[in-house]
């Protein structure tokens, strides 16, 4: 095969290969996608029942409670706005009142949040990154770094 | 005193590499002797220097000589003697330490066993990779020194965290960083060829054992970060497609495309523009692995605003290799060569679809890993990208790779090579095909897993024909080659199928047992026998005792631990090993019942058949171990290799 | 300092000597010397961006044979809790040690650690002090209410000693806690009774067992509903209850504790003669009993301080 055809068949190849990429990664992101709210801004925007999205916050003092079949409800609070989370897991271990977290699920009809996964680190020097943002908006944190 | 004698160690290494740099730059340029051999010393003594600083560092931790910052954030003085040496590389400070030693070492190397036939590319390489070592002894020394003091010495200190005193977790990144810092040599290799203007094949041939050996590295660090995700974080899981599993992946995916496609250019010079952009993206890659994902910056840009200095050298040190490197790329590449040709059933282009797909797979990896990043430049923050979109874009082009895989170790290289004896051959790979889907299918797998699944059977029957084809080979270099390529495409095979049969789901459940009380997941009954205390030496703790009923009765001991002086819980959970899978209880947190009787959270799934992804990532590791001694061994039969 | 300094420059010479040799004897002369100094100077200026060089090392050995030369008082919590935990490190089996190691952190409000470190000292060795700590700890730790472990503690401390007074003072809290008064109250009683009255622990425990004894009986649903309602006066329904009382006291049906909370109510309302009234109502009927004369003549010196105060 000639040099020219040969490459012109390489670059086609690699074509259809990048488009196929595009594509895909294209509609799979339109799925899987989720936004980050603070439970003030899920107040504000009202995120659709069913919706996947994570919320961070605190954990309010003493609102976890432990239903005698498994899970956890707790309330995430960032100061201004609370959200009712409602979990069938497992607590990760490193989940504390007080502390920060980030949950990730969908609002149910009765207006509690169903978290899918529940991700906690309660280090002095760590905060998630998104958390310590949304507190700082909200004014309930004023701690100067994480790393 | 030790403190400040590894400080100046490291600002020693710092000034070494700058002479590295220019007496190899000289040597290349002016083919000096005395400055060839001043660019060698000077890589030798630089690592001695950070070897030495990195020992004393670890002699600081043995001594919990808490005026050190680093020392007192991640040490204590009641850690087990093993975990003391291995916090020494267990935060951002020393990992960074002991990257620099790896980058030291890799220019030693270069200086001493690289090239010995073209000395000019060799300085030049070293001078590059004095570079480097500049950039990131630099970092060090200046934004991220471990010997930094405290002058207000805490009285104990504050790195006691149980979650990390973990065996896995302690090897786990130094393999990681072998396998990211190995691939500096590849990069300082093509950038030296691209300043050389040497033809591909030279480059190709430099840098194809470094890459390989680099690779076996990530591959094993990878792997045993799963395992300790899987094992330790009780949640079951072993890739997550977070931002920090991705950041090792991308370069992984990265290095397997060089490795291949530096054969074909090597053979015959094709792709010999691609193989350098390989390499220069590979190190680029991993450098953006091990440090944007250690400052938090890809979940948040915000991260650069809190910590300014750190961010400022990570994103200088990017700009510089990413950028220098590619723009000396498009400069350069035309003295490349364009390679003899090939033919489109021949081997490299068998090889060329593999490193497309590759390349395909890292592409997306990465536009899904740093959009939040994108995104919030553009003022829209707190996105985050789901495993679905993971998923979803790369499976099946990796399932592409398999339907690929088993044909190009019977062509040919350059000519035509698909005859009616290959296509007699791959007709019997159907049907191990069919068999794998069908087993896929049974288990419920879904579409593009039973199609996975599918190309799985075909490609080990693949792997099996052409072990059979060429065992005849002569030769313990050609033997180890054979053995390695057998290995590692097994490897894939069968984390391949492992990942198939982690896709139909775990059955799990979580539910709050009291004693005597049941739990059930398809195939097993488990039951809450009773709690003890089981405390040990610096923690509480709770064990149960759940018995497991599958036919077969046995039980398992999951304990629940509290340590007390890092108030830290950790689960510990048990594992119930079998050929269809693991089954994996994890004990929770306790709960009153109304009736005043506790019951103990108990979450139970089934992982099925986890020991294929093991064996794949084991396969893998010892088939690239195995290719780099068949290439030693060819290198010092050709006397140009160590 | 100056020993450091010459490590240094000898590490450097060392160093950079050998990467500058192939040049040494070569033309021009000045070129190795200065590639030396080039490099010494800049490792130098690198090092000292950050270095300490007067910081001496504090390696922990050391750190701890000065906490345990020192004079505990002299030091602050956290160091009195780090030189007792050296001196556990050195040997774990001194129950003394972990005993004082549980005070000091139960003191710091580490309670779960304290537990831990009680529990240490008492599988050594049982002690009565020991566990009548432990069962405080685990009270401090939930809220001040007398559990079952701290329960199964203070009865094991009491079996142990039956001289420390604390053990009953908290069973006597605990039996409050679950709302029987009368056994409280006898348990309490017995207590004073027992404590010599030279000793500093019956004055305080008196005047503890007062203050518990004549606490209100509040049904808080019921305040609370009344509360709610429109036509609510507390001062009504203070009146009220001391006209129960007053009832009570005057029928013979009333206990020591309902003595107590009737002085109590009226000498915050201010009524000084009938909270004088009741006290000698109280240690006419209550003569028999040692441990509540010593409440009621406590009382009684307090009471008489206060109007001496207001007059």
């Amino acid at each position: 095969m000639r040099a020219r055809s040969q490459r012109l068949i390489m670059v086609a190849v690699a074509a259809v290969v990048l488009a196929m990429a595009t594509g895909l990664a294209l509609i799979a992101l339109r799925d899987a996608i989720v936004l980050f709210y603070s439970p003030s801004e899920v107040v504000a925007a009202h995120p659709g029942i069913g919706e996947r999205i994570r919320i961070g916050g605190l954990v309010e003092d003493g609102s976890v409670e432990r239903p005698a079949d498994g899970g956890a409800d707790f309330t995430v609070t960032d100061g201004a706005a609370t959200i009712r989370v409602v979990y069938a897991g497992s607590l990760p271990d490193l989940f504390r009142e007080g502390q920060g977290v980030v949950v990730e699920g969908a609002f149910i009809a009765s207006g509690e949040f169903e978290a899918s996964t529940v991700l906690a680190k309660h280090d002095e020097t760590y905060m998630p990154p998104e958390v310590a943002q949304a507190l700082r908006e909200s004014g309930v944190w004023q701690g100067e770094g994480e790393q | 005193m030790i403190a400040e004698i590894g400080r100046f160690l490291v600002a020693l290494a710092f000034a070494l590499s700058a002479l590295q740099l220019l007496a190899g730059w000289r040597a290349a340029s002016a083919g000096s002797t005395p400055a060839m051999q001043i660019a060698a010393r000077s890589a030798y003594t630089a690592l001695a220097a950070a070897v030495i600083a990195f020992g004393l560092l670890i002699i600081l931790f043995l001594q919990s000589d808490f005026s050190v910052a680093y020392v007192a954030g991640h040490s204590h003085v009641d850690k087990p003697l093993f975990y003391k040496i291995a916090a020494a590389w267990g935060g951002h400070e020393g990992s960074m330490l002991l990257w620099c030693v790896m980058l030291v070492a890799i220019g030693a190397a270069l200086a001493r066993f690289a090239l010995k036939q073209d000395e000019q590319l060799k300085n030049r390489a070293v001078s590059i990779q004095g570079g480097l070592q500049l950039l990131f002894l630099g970092f060090l020394a200046f934004a991220s020194n471990p010997f930094d003091r405290l002058l207000d010495v805490p009285l104990q200190g504050a790195g006691l965290n149980p979650i990390l005193q973990d065996p896995a977790l302690a090897i786990h990144p130094p393999t990681l960083y072998i396998g990211y810092v190995g691939l500096s040599a590849a990069f300082s290799l093509a950038v030296a060829g691209l300043i050389e203007g040497r033809g591909g094949r030279a480059i190709a041939t430099a840098l194809r054992p470094w890459s390989l050996f680099a690779w076996t590295a990530l591959t094993g660090g990878i792997a045993l970060g799963a395992w300790w995700a899987y094992y330790e974080l009780g949640w079951g899981g072993w890739w997550f497609w977070d931002p920090v599993e991705n950041a090792s992946f991308m370069p992984w995916l990265i290095a397997a495309a060089l490795i291949h496609s530096a054969i074909a250019t090597e053979k015959s010079g094709n792709f010999a523009g691609w193989t350098a952009f390989l390499a220069i993206m590979a190190f680029s890659l991993s450098t953006m692995g091990a440090f944007l994902v250690r400052s938090g910056v890809l979940t948040s840009v915000h991260a650069f605003a809190l910590d300014p200095e750190r961010g400022l050298w990570i994103l200088g040190i990017m700009t510089i290799l990413a950028g220098g490197g590619l723009t000396l790329f498009a400069l350069r590449s035309g003295k490349l060569g364009n390679g003899d040709g090939f033919a489109l059933t021949s081997r490299e282009a068998f090889i060329g679809v593999n490193n497309l797909l590759l390349a395909a797979v890292a592409g997306t990896v990465l536009f899904g890993t740093l959009y939040p990043l994108i995104m919030s430049a553009f003022g829209v923050s707190g996105i985050s990208v789901g495993a679905a979109y993971f998923n979803a874009t790369a499976t099946p082009f990796l399932a592409a790779l398999l339907i690929f895989l088993p044909f190009a170790p019977f062509l040919p290289w350059k000519k035509d090579g698909f005859n009616r004896r290959l296509a007699l051959r791959s007709a019997l790979w159907i049907l191990p095909g069919v068999l794998a889907g069908l087993w896929a299918f049974l288990i419920d797998a879904s579409p593009v897993a039973i199609a996975a699944a599918a190309f799985a059977g075909w490609t080990l029957a693949g792997v099996v024909t052409d072990l059979w084809h060429h065992r005849v080979l002569q030769g313990a270099a050609a033997c180890f080659s054979l053995t390695g390529r057998i290995l590692a495409h097994a490897g894939v095979v069968a984390m391949a199928l492992g990942a198939v049969a982690d896709s139909t789901g775990r059955p799990e459940t979580v539910r709050a047992l009291a004693e005597g009380e049941q739990i059930g997941i398809p195939g097993f009954t488990l039951t809450l026998d009773g709690v003890r205390r089981a405390d040990g030496r610096n923690y509480l703790a709770d064990e149960a005792r759940i018995v497991v009923e599958n036919g077969r009765v046995s039980e398992l001991l999951p304990q629940r631990r509290f340590y007390t002086a890092a108030d830290t819980t950790t689960r510990e959970v048990a594992i119930q090993s079998g050929f269809g899978g693991d089954l994996y209880v994890a004990l929770g947190e306790p709960r009153a019942r109304d009736d005043g009787e506790i019951a103990y959270e108990v979450r139970v799934s089934f992982n099925p058949m986890v020991w294929l992804l093991g064996l794949g990532a084991l396969l893998i590791v010892l088939g690239g171990l195995s290719a780099s001694i068949g290439r030693a061994l060819n290198g010092r039969r050709a006397g140009m290799m160590p | 300092m100056i020993a450091l300094a010459i490590i240094l420059a000898a590490a450097a010479f060392v160093f950079a000597g050998f990467a500058v040799w192939p040049v040494a004897r070569k033309q021009p002369r000045w070129l190795a010397p200065s590639i030396l100094a080039g490099l010494v100077g800049v490792a130098g200026v690198t090092y000292l961006a950050g270095g300490q060089p007067q910081a001496p090392g504090v390696p922990y050995q050391h750190a701890a044979a000065e906490r345990m030369a020192a004079n505990p008082d002299d030091l602050e919590p956290v160091a009195q809790v780090e030189r007792l935990r050296d001196m556990l490190r050195e040997d774990d089996t001194n129950a003394v040690v972990w005993a004082q190691l549980g005070r000091m952190l139960a003191r710091s409000e580490r309670e779960l650690e304290a537990i831990n470190a009680f529990q240490r000292s008492l599988r050594l060795e049982l002690n009565a002090r020991t566990l009548s700590d432990l069962g405080q700890t685990f009270m401090n730790l939930n809220d001040g209410r007398v559990t079952d472990e701290a329960r199964a503690a203070f009865e094991e401390a009491r079996r142990i000693d039956p001289d420390l007074p604390e053990p009953d003072f908290f069973l006597g809290l605990q039996a409050f806690q679950s709302g029987d008064v009368e056994t409280a109250e006898t348990i309490w009683l017995d207590l004073i009774e027992r404590l010599n009255d030279q000793g500093p622990y019956r004055i305080l425990i008196s005047e503890q067992v007062f203050q518990l004894l004549s606490q209100p009986q509040v049904n808080t649903e019921a305040v609370e509903a009344a509360a709610a309602s429109e036509d609510f006066d507390p001062r009504q329904r203070i009146a009220d209850m001391v006209q129960r009382l007053e009832t009570r006291v005057a029928s013979g049906d009333a206990g020591f504790a309902d003595h107590l909370r009737l002085i109590r109510v009226r000498e915050m309302l201010g009524d000084d003669e009938g909270g004088m009234a009741t006290l000698q109502a109280a240690r006419d009927r209550f003569a028999e009993r040692e441990g509540a004369m010593t409440i009621l003549d406590l009382l009684a010196a307090a009471l008489q301080a206060d109007e001496g105060q207001s007059e």
